[in-house]
């Protein structure tokens, strides 16, 4: 196959379970447990992850994408940034507020590093209500930080009622931090987000709405606006873009559903991405899984 | 006439640029009411599991 026919591949890596933020909104639902039962991953198993990234290089154009929890809230992120980008490229989620010159000096230094900021608003009142009490500003900080490292970045924002409006001003952030594209996500009642479904969720019909008004203005600024959630002609598909998780124990499954695992990281590559298609050519569907029941 | 969103967003984010440089270049320390509950003030994310930390405590 020529290289630039491969697919693309995520392999999204949860390093850890902690998190400085609060966000009403998140999905993890670990959030609802105590701190102090949040795990983060061994460096002794991102060696493995890192094996499992060259396998799959072998037939996709793979990113690892370092999440969490946050993945700044690992106490060797960097580390396990550094690592992991010599065998892929590798995209870290986080809130960004923890970004400081040093650590994006380091991540510039690597080459293949990118950032995704999760930024639900660009008013301080809001983003602080929405993330229980984050501040803007420092976020805003460590992206001007990223982008005079000349670091790749990107903003993803969870859509609620509370924040459904502030899709164009976003894409106006996004712009004014250079940020390569914009994602929003519609968000789901999971996690923390189940004692705030009747605060935040908003229709489809809304959503919609929400996301013509962000790509009008990104279309309008040149900047690249994606959208992930139920959308009009996807639905009773398994949708997915090609992708496989590795929780904080080194389990790796199609998605962060503990009904979808496929086995641990230390398994063999081939057999893991051997199990990965035959989920995919079956038709079964996963219990309690978001994709394969919408 | 108010101003534009694009334009608020531009002075918020031009607001932030200059105090950086006033600071030259160092980041602040959390201040006020930060994101870190107290729970996670006193475990920022070291795991019972992660094996490294107990090699190098910081």
């Amino acid at each position: 196959m020529p290289e630039d026919a491969r697919k693309s591949f995520t392999l999204w890596v949860e390093i850890t379970e902690a998190c400085q933020y609060k966000c009403r909104f998140c999905y993890n639902e670990w959030r609802s447990s105590p701190a102090r039962l949040h795990r983060s991953m061994s460096l002794a198993v991102v060696p493995e992850v890192a094996a499992l990234a060259r396998r799959l290089s072998e037939e996709f154009e793979v990113s690892v994408v370092l999440a969490g929890g946050d993945a700044s809230a690992h106490p060797h992120f960097v580390d396990i940034a550094t690592t992991l980008a010599a065998s892929a490229p590798v995209v870290i989620v986080t809130h960004g507020a923890d970004i400081a010159p040093a650590m994006a000096d380091r991540f510039a230094a690597l080459g293949n590093v990118a950032l995704q900021f999760s930024v639900p608003s660009h008013d301080e009142e809001r983003y602080r209500f929405l993330t229980g009490g984050g501040r803007l500003d420092r976020v805003i900080e460590g992206a001007l930080y990223a982008s005079s490292a000349a670091i790749p970045l990107s903003i993803s924002a969870v859509l609620t009622k509370v924040n459904v409006d502030d899709t164009g001003p976003m894409v106006h952030l996004a712009r004014e931090l250079e940020a390569d594209y914009v994602i929003f996500n519609r968000f789901l009642p999971s996690g923390r987000g189940v004692h705030y479904e009747e605060q935040f969720a908003i229709s489809q019909e809304v959503f919609a709405e929400a996301l013509d008004e962000a790509v009008a203005v990104g279309r309008a600024r040149g900047l690249k606006v994606y959208a992930s959630g139920a959308l009009p002609g996807v639905r009773n598909r398994k949708v997915a873009s090609p992708k496989m998780t590795v929780s904080v124990d080194g389990k790796v499954s199609i998605c962060s559903s503990a009904a979808s695992i496929l086995g641990p990281v230390q398994e063999d590559g081939d057999s893991l991405l051997g199990k990965y298609y035959a989920f995919w050519n079956s038709t079964d569907r996963l219990a309690g899984c978001f994709c394969s029941t919408l | 006439m108010e101003p534009s969103q694009e334009k608020l967003v531009r002075q918020y984010v031009d607001r932030i640029r200059r105090r950086m440089a006033e600071a030259g270049g160092q980041k602040a320390p959390p201040a006020g009411r930060g994101a870190a509950s107290k729970d996670d003030q006193r475990n920022p994310g070291v795991a019972a599991n992660c094996g490294a930390c107990d090699m190098d405590p910081k």
